[in-house]
Parts: structure tokens; C-alpha cells; sequence
């Protein structure tokens, strides 16, 4: 089934960069979604997630770099590709004149493999009418014959693009626990672009953050969360002491917050030993640390704004 | 192909509701003849052509509306991205779509023929008025392709919303007045373009090559924009454009090319004496354009003009000067004109107004100068004084004269109810005038001739004679004698050109007078056949009989310029296809021999060029055309000869 060795990755991007005029989506961004694997590419609006996701299927080209599918160009062989890969994109982009059952029959015509009786049990669990035209379905709905579709091919790559936005609570819960059957079933690779975190908080294996179009995290949550954690401590003023002083700079604080309570920071370079002689310091008190969920680092992560974050960059 | 054709099947499922349609509109033919209450034939021919412009308004609405909507309307609602995530190739989708379009054009034309068809048993009215239906139906689904592709592409220009929809509109209008231009220019091309391919070939062509270039700018920009509007556009707007513009640029550049010739590199298709001193126009075929020159045979200066424009040339008798009427026609018009004559739909080329120009040839580098005398489009002649100081323009019943620079030195008008036979310097500041009239009470027709003094401004009528209304005559050299022909009596007569009286007169005893000329010595020289055999006929200035020579068989046969010592080339055609003889008459010993074979006198009369009498011995008469083409410098007594111009 596959032309590509073992040890290609599923999906990988490689100094990928994407321009609109003179907008920049993607700036050099290159990473690489190992087969099995779950990777989750976080990032705020407009950071270039969708930009990259369309380079990947091959539906857009790279301003320069390369997008591949299982190591080959995906701009080059879109179609032969896609015939391993599901995709839910962010829009629900079928004609809303066809029903979902005439879309599964459209869509059993373009794939080897098609399985049109999990696509019609699927929609029974979703509660989707088969026969009732896209353009007439909710967008809950619409996403959910989009995944029941995408996923009745035993596609080898997943690609969601913020597949649940703008879903009710429900929806969302029901298309993440599809989702999660798929993958404890046949262990899918997934690639996949959300706003969602605190759902694929247990099911991505490794995380990106995409930041103004830079990929300024690539990491596997366990280690990613390792890393992360919160410090708090009491913040005595000294004859040598002021605020704070460069203590935290050992562990790579990406926001600190002085309260009137004492000092609250996110470091990214978190070392249990390394903390212990920290609380020694003279002037802190009462240091503690804390876990980070994947939201909270993401917010320290790429919290600041691009207005921000621009300013910043004048400013030096 | 499964991909293709599952495209192809959604976009005719998607739109079936175009077949309903025209199986509706496929009953209205069938009510019209009901409705206005016809029977027999008219209902025939009423249910038959209501159905074929159903069927053409069907297809041509359809091929309109679906063309807009193939891709734009998916690409601006970012639907299309449902086709480019699944594993169906970029030409798939795009041939997918097309045909399935195609498809529902193509039936919601035909569909309304169809009830009338099985009514009918087919459609035999309409088979009367357009005998090859297959190649007519094939035409239509070109056409159909096309305005569903063009429809498309202007879609997808208007739904980009970017400033390149403005390019288009730029380019689009840049390119048609391009096109149009080069359409006009390139007549001269398509004349000699048109002598080996048919021009619906040529036509047929210049439409697939849009069609083409529309159908592959189609496909590129969705194999290259994909999913994204803008781009689509983008590449849209190279890929038509881009052909479309290096070909008219490239045509552009032919047509600089090609009108950039000179004398020696065409094929020369006819070379006519410009003036006695060797001057001569060159019609020629030089890079794939018809092309027309003054060109100086001595010197081998050149200039082009618009052969087509040209309605009258004159020269001075010394040679120095050239000037003709060049009309304000467009090149268009004039070329329409130019090919009514040579179809002989119509003698008439004259058209519009237009200006005269003039070439003075004894200048160091003779250039093409404007003169602001105009020539009507009513004027008959143009002609020059000796020394080409003085142009006389001949219009209806008005002769004027100008100098070069474009005063006007008198204007001399004639009684209406005339017309001008002829006009001339006949010395310094004095023109001799021709004029033939009917009075209204009599039957006969009348020569008057006339002089005027220019510097005085008199007109003088010096003489009148009775002519019939079957002649023709040739002025001399000097233009003081004509020689008169009164056709239906088969007599020739040696006038006085100031008085018009008689000097004598002659019968012609051949069966047919193929030429005639008025001699230095003052006599008169007749060409003329009789069953097999062409003969020369000498006369004296009495009229008297000096000699009839025979040349041997011949069909036609025409008289060159006399020699400085009397002598004539005759050119004589024989058996068609044979090489025609040039033989040489000495109208002193009464003597002809052969001096070459192919050679034609550039002195002859072509087209609606009128004979000059022709200075004995002037350069224009030792000048000939070879069989192959070439302007040849021959001396009839001397036989010198070498090429001057070869044709290529």
C-alpha cells in the first residue's frame, strides 16, 4: 500500500513558508508527525495552522520549502496521497445539495477501500439523518458526516483542522470520543489543528505551538508538561533585593506576574534540583510549584499578542 | 477514471434539473403552430425554426450560466476544497466538471429539438437551410465550449475581486484593438496568405488556437491555484494572456518584418514604367506580404507605397518628377476595392478622397513629399508639365493647376454636360484639353479641343470634330497629332490635336487591331492579327501605305517605345504557355527580327495604368520583364542587356 520506507514520517513539513502579498502564514516551520503518533499544532488565529494543514494536503503551494504525505512532495502527488489520508477541515466544505448518504456513495468511488456501513453506523451514533442534504445539517453535524466520511476509508493519516469550532459542548464531546474509538482501534496517525485543548489534552502524544507563523514549541506533551510548571513564592524585600532578582532566570520564566502576595512565574526549563536550591535563596519564601494543563502553557506560550510581540521586536 | 467520471456524474446530478427544463421548452415548438392556428408547411417550418432557436437559446444561455459556476462559485464559497481533499487527480476534477457541464449543455440543446424531431420525423425544413449538419453541430459544440470556458474565466476574474481583474479588462481590450489592428495591417499577408489556404482554414484556425488557449488557461489555473481564488486568477490571467500576447507580439514583429523589404527581396509580380527615365512600379510578394515600390533602375533607390491607395500617377516628360493620388481609404476598404476589380466584380477602384503626393527623383535621396493639393474622390486626372513645376488636377468640369508647394495657379471651368477625353501640357503654362459633349438636341458626339493659358487664366476653344460614339484615340509624343480610331468603321485617322481637323485617313484591312502608335518620322505604325498570323502595318504621316510585314503566327501582340532610330519593339505572344517573342520592326528597311524571347516591355499598359505615349528612346523602353521575373535593362538595337532587379 505504501511506496514509502517505514521511517518516513506520516506527515512532515520542512522550512516551510507561506506568503499571502506580503503577510507571512509560516515562517520556516518544519516538523514531522511520526506514524502512530498524535500531533496536535496549537496556535492562536491567524498564527498559519490552517495555511499549513492546506500545504500538507497539497491544495496550496508553498511559498518555499516542502510539505510531505508519507515522504513524498504533496503538492506533486496529491491525489495518490490523499487516497491514505482523511481529512475534516475547518469549513464544512461538501455540496450542501447531497446527502450524506450520496456523499459516502460519491466518496466510495474515489477510495479502494471504503466501508459505506461504518460511515451510515456512524451516523446513527452521531444522530445525523443520512438523508438529509449537507447544506440542512448543523455545523455539528456537518463536522460529524465530515469525520464519519474522512475516517470510512481506514485513511493511514487523520488531518483535522479545527475540526470542533464553533461545536457546542456536546458535539465536540462527540466527535472527540469518535475519534479516540478510531484511534484505540486501528491507532490512526493524526494530525491535527485545534482550539479545543482541554479535549486533546489526553490524546495528543506530542505538541506544536505556531506563534506569528514560527513553530516556537515542538515537543511530546509529557516531556512539554515536564518542562512547564508554575512557581509561586514569597517575595521579601531586602537591603540587596528590590522586586525580584535574576533567580528565575535558570529556569527560563515566560511570564511572570508580581503580586502583593509575592511573585507567581511559568518557567519552561522546570528542574526539581535545581528549585530546591531556589528555595534557599535568600528572600524567597515559601516557593512552590505547581503542574501546567496544555492550555495553561499554551497561554504562556503564545499568550502575548503579535501587536506585542512586534512591538517587542522594534523595540530591540 | 472512476474519479473522472464520478466528478462528472455529481455535476450532472447536481444540475439534472436543466434536462427538465429543456424537455419543457421542447413542448413550445410543438404549441406555437397551434396557437397561431398553421397547418400543413407553415406549421412545418413555425414548429422547426422555434425549435431550433430554442435550442440555440438553450445552449448558448446554458453554455453562459454554467460556465460561470464550473469553478468560481466552489472556489469563492471555498468548496472546492472538498474535491482537492480527496484522491482525485487536478485534470480529473477539471475534466470531470467540464464534461459533466458539456453534457448539460449539449442536452439542454439538443433536448428541445427533440419532441419536434419525433413529431416530425426528423427536421427536413431546417436540413434545407443548413446542408452539412454534422460539421454545423460540431461548430456549435466549439462555439458552446467556448462561451462556457470564456464565462468561467470572466467569472473567475469578477469573483477574485483583485486589481487583476482590471489587467483583463486592459489586456482584454489591449489585445482586440491589437488584433484589429494587426488584422488590417497584415492585409497585404492575408491576400497572399489566401492564395494557398482557404480562409475559413485560416479562420478555423485562429478560432481553435482561442478555444485552445482558453481550454488550457482553464486547466492551469486550477492545477496551479487549486483551492485558493486569488491564485487561480493569477495563473488564469498569465496562461491567457501570455500565449495571446506573444502571438500578436510575435505577429507584430512579422508585420515590421515583412513590410521592411526592399525591391530586391520579392517575388516581383508585375513592373510597370513610372515616367520615361526608369522609374518603375513593383508589385511584389516579399516575407509573405503583397507589396508595392517606386523603384529607380539606375540608381536602385527605392521607396514603398501604399500600392492599394495609389488611383493616379503622373510624371514629368524630363523624368524628374513622380506624383500620384494616394487616398485617405483605409488600407480595409482600399484592398476590398482593389480585389472587386481584379474579380472583375467592378472596374471602378475609385473611393474616397484623398491627397497628392510627389517624388522628386533626380534628388540625392528622393523622399516622399505631402502636398496639400487634395484629389476628390470625383477626379478623373492628374497630370504634370514638362518640368514638373505644375500639377493639373482634372475633376468633373473643373482643371486645376497648382504649383508643387500646393497654390493653386487657376482653377478653369468647363461647361457641364461634358466630359474630360484627355489633358496635357502642351508648352509652357498652356494645357491642351479634350473634351467630348452630346448636345441634348442631336444624337452625334462632339471632340472639342480646348487650350488654356495658365498665366492668363484664358480658356480658348481651337477646334471641334464629330466622333463616334465607338473611338478611341492616341495622342503623340509631342501631343500635337491624334490618332483617332472610329471602331465600328474600322478607320484611323491622323488629327490635328489643336484644331482637330483631318490630316488623312486610313482603313484597317485586319481582322482584328491588336495595337497602334503615332511614329517620330510622323507616321503611323498597326499592329493587328488576321485568322493565324500577326502583321505589321506602316503608314506615312499621308496616310499612305509603306509596307505590311509579316511576324509570323501569333494571338496577341503589343508595341514597345520606338528607338532613336526608328525602330519598334514588338512583343508577341504565341501559343499559350509558350514564351512570348520580342522582335524588332525597322520601320526604316521595313525589316523584323527576333532580338529575344520572354521579354515583356514594363511601357504596356497593366491595369487601369493608361499608356503614356512614351519619348522615343527613353530609358522606360529599353526596360523588360524576363520570364523569370526579373527586371532586365535590354537595348532593342543594340541587344545590351543585363539584370537590374532579380525576383525571388
Amino acid at each position: 500500500m505504501s511506496s514509502t520506507s517505514a521511517n518516513s514520517p506520516a506527515a512532515e513539513v520542512e522550512r516551510l513558508t507561506v506568503r499571502y502579498g506580503r503577510t507571512l502564514a509560516c515562517d520556516a516551520v518544519s516538523l514531522a508527525v511520526s506514524p502512530g503518533s498524535v500531533y496536535a499544532l496549537l496556535g492562536r488565529n491567524g498564527a498559519g495552522k490552517s495555511s499549513l494543514v492546506q500545504c500538507l494536503l497539497g491544495a496550496r503551494k508553498p511559498s518555499s520549502g516542502f510539505a510531505r504525505l508519507f515522504g513524498t512532495d504533496s503538492w506533486k502527488e496529491r491525489a495518490r496521497l490523499l487516497s491514505r489520508v482523511g481529512v475534516v477541515p475547518e469549513e464544512p466544505d461538501a455540496p450542501p445539495a447531497m446527502t450524506a448518504r450520496q456523499l459516502s456513495d460519491f466518496c466510495r468511488r474515489l477510495y479502494a477501500r471504503w466501508d459505506s456501513a461504518a460511515v451510515e453506523a456512524r451516523l446513527a451514533r452521531f444522530g445525523v439523518a443520512p438523508d438529509v442534504a449537507f447544506g440542512r445539517l448543523s455545523k455539528g453535524q456537518k463536522g460529524q458526516v465530515l469525520l464519519a466520511l474522512a475516517l470510512a476509508s481506514s485513511p493511514d493519516l487523520l488531518v483535522l483542522d479545527d475540526p470542533t469550532l464553533g461545536l457546542d459542548v456536546v458535539a465536540r464531546r462527540a466527535f472527540w470520543d469518535e475519534l479516540l474509538d478510531d484511534l484505540s482501534d486501528r491507532g490512526t496517525t493524526v494530525f491535527l489543528t485545534t482550539h479545543d485543548l482541554a479535549s486533546v489534552e489526553g490524546i495528543a502524544t506530542r505538541v506544536g505551538v505556531l506563534k506569528s507563523g514560527r513553530l516556537v514549541v515542538d515537543e511530546e506533551v509529557d516531556a512539554l508538561k515536564a518542562r512547564f510548571r508554575r512557581i509561586r513564592y514569597g517575595n521579601r524585600i531586602t537591603e540587596t533585593r528590590t522586586a525580584y532578582g535574576t533567580e528565575l532566570d535558570q529556569f527560563d520564566a515566560v511570564g511572570v506576574k508580581v503580586r502583593g502576595w509575592g511573585v507567581e512565574a511559568v518557567v519552561s526549563n522546570w528542574d526539581p534540583e535545581a528549585f530546591e536550591r531556589f528555595r534557599g535563596i535568600d528572600g524567597v519564601e515559601d516557593a512552590e510549584s505547581s503542574g501546567l494543563s496544555l492550555e495553561e502553557i499554551f497561554i504562556a506560550v503564545a499568550g502575548e499578542s503579535p501587536r506585542a510581540e512586534a512591538a517587542k521586536g522594534e523595540a530591540r | 477514471m472512476r474519479s473522472l467520471v464520478a466528478v462528472a456524474r455529481r455535476e450532472i446530478i447536481e444540475k439534472r434539473f436543466v434536462f427538465a427544463a429543456a424537455v419543457i421548452a421542447g413542448v413550445i415548438p410543438i404549441l406555437v403552430p397551434m396557437a397561431r392556428q398553421l397547418s400543413g408547411d407553415s406549421a412545418l417550418i413555425a414548429r422547426q425554426m422555434t425549435a431550433l432557436i430554442l435550442a440555440s437559446a438553450m445552449g448558448a444561455g446554458l453554455a453562459l450560466i454554467l460556465g460561470a459556476s464550473l469553478f468560481s462559485a466552489e472556489l469563492l464559497g471555498k468548496r472546492i476544497s472538498f474535491y482537492f481533499s480527496k484522491p482525485i487527480s487536478t485534470w480529473q476534477l477539471w475534466l470531470g466538471k467540464l464534461l459533466g457541464a458539456t453534457v448539460l449543455v449539449v442536452g439542454g440543446m439538443l433536448l428541445p429539438l427533440l419532441p419536434t424531431m419525433v413529431l416530425d420525423h426528423g427536421l427536413p425544413e431546417l436540413a434545407d437551410f443548413y446542408g452539412g449538419a454534422t460539421a454545423a453541430v460540431l461548430w456549435a459544440i466549439v462555439v458552446l465550449l467556448f462561451g462556457m470556458l470564456l464565462a468561467n474565466a470572466i467569472s473567475i476574474s469578477i469573483r477574485s475581486r483583485s486589481w487583476l481583474a482590471m489587467l483583463d479588462v486592459v489586456a482584454c481590450a489591449g489585445f482586440m484593438l491589437l488584433g484589429a489592428a494587426l488584422i488590417v495591417r497584415l492585409i497585404p499577408v492575408w491576400i497572399v496568405l489566401f492564395r494557398r489556404v482557404r480562409p475559413l482554414y485560416l479562420l478555423g484556425t485562429v478560432v481553435l488556437f482561442i478555444v485552445g488557449v482558453v481550454l488550457v488557461a482553464s486547466y492551469r489555473a486550477i492545477a496551479a491555484g487549486r483551492t485558493d481564488l486569488k491564485t487561480v486568477h493569477r495563473r488564469q490571467f498569465e496562461t491567457l494572456w501570455a500565449p495571446v500576447g506573444a502571438v500578436l507580439v510575435a505577429v507584430a514583429i512579422y508585420s515590421v518584418w515583412a513590410f521592411s523589404t526592399t525591391p530586391g527581396g520579392v517575388a516581383i509580380q508585375s513592373a510597370r514604367a513610372a515616367g520615361p527615365s526608369g522609374w518603375l512600379w513593383i508589385d511584389g510578394v516579399g516575407r509573405g506580404a503583397f507589396t508595392s515600390f517606386l523603384y529607380d533602375t539606375r540608381s536602385g533607390h527605392s521607396t514603398r507605397i501604399p500600392g492599394w491607395n495609389v488611383r493616379k500617377m503622373g510624371w514629368s516628360s524630363d523624368g524628374r518628377i513622380i506624383v500620384w493620388a494616394e487616398t485617405f481609404d483605409t488600407r480595409l476598404m482600399a484592398s476590398l476595392l482593389h480585389v472587386r476589380s481584379l474579380l472583375r466584380v467592378s472596374n471602378d477602384e475609385s473611393s474616397g478622397s484623398g491627397v497628392i503626393k510627389l517624388l522628386r527623383m533626380d534628388a540625392q535621396n528622393p523622399q516622399v513629399m505631402t502636398t496639400n493639393i487634395s484629389f476628390p474622390s470625383t477626379a478623373k486626372g492628374l497630370f504634370l508639365s514638362h518640368d514638373g513645376s505644375r500639377i493639373a488636377v482634372v475633376d468633373q468640369d473643373l482643371l486645376s493647376v497648382f504649383d508643387q508647394s500646393g497654390h493653386l495657379l487657376g482653377a478653369f471651368h468647363f461647361s457641364a454636360g461634358g466630359s474630360f477625353d484627355d489633358a496635357w501640357f502642351s508648352g509652357p503654362g498652356r494645357i491642351r484639353v479634350l473634351r467630348s459633349r452630346r448636345r441634348s438636341d442631336l444624337p452625334e458626339l462632339w471632340l472639342e479641343s480646348h487650350e488654356i493659358d495658365v498665366s492668363h487664366r484664358i480658356i480658348t476653344k481651337t477646334g471641334r470634330s464629330r466622333i463616334s460614339d465607338h473611338g478611341s484615340y492616341r495622342r503623340s509624343a509631342a501631343g500635337d497629332r491624334l490618332m483617332y480610331r472610329d471602331e465600328r468603321k474600322g478607320l484611323l485617322s491622323l488629327v490635328d490635336a489643336r484644331s482637330l481637323v483631318e490630316i488623312s485617313n486610313f482603313m484597317v484591312t485586319f481582322e482584328r487591331l491588336t495595337d497602334h502608335d503615332l511614329r517620330a518620322d510622323g507616321g503611323v505604325i498597326l499592329l493587328g492579327n488576321d485568322k493565324t498570323d500577326c502583321y505589321v502595318q506602316l503608314l506615312s504621316a499621308a496616310g499612305v501605305p509603306e509596307g505590311r510585314i509579316r511576324l509570323g503566327a501569333s494571338a496577341f501582340a503589343q508595341l514597345g517605345v520606338e528607338t532613336t532610330d526608328g525602330a519598334f519593339p514588338v512583343l508577341i505572344w504565341g501559343k499559350p504557355g509558350a514564351l512570348s517573342s520580342l522582335m524588332l520592326i525597322d520601320t526604316r528597311r521595313r525589316t523584323a527580327k527576333l532580338i529575344a524571347n520572354g521579354l515583356h516591355p514594363v511601357t504596356t499598359s497593366w491595369f487601369w495604368l493608361e499608356s503614356e505615349p512614351w519619348p522615343p528612346g527613353c530609358e522606360a523602353g529599353k526596360l523588360f520583364i524576363d520570364a523569370e521575373g526579373a527586371v532586365v535593362r535590354f537595348d532593342p538595337s543594340t541587344g545590351d542587356r543585363h539584370t537590374i532587379l532579380r525576383s525571388h
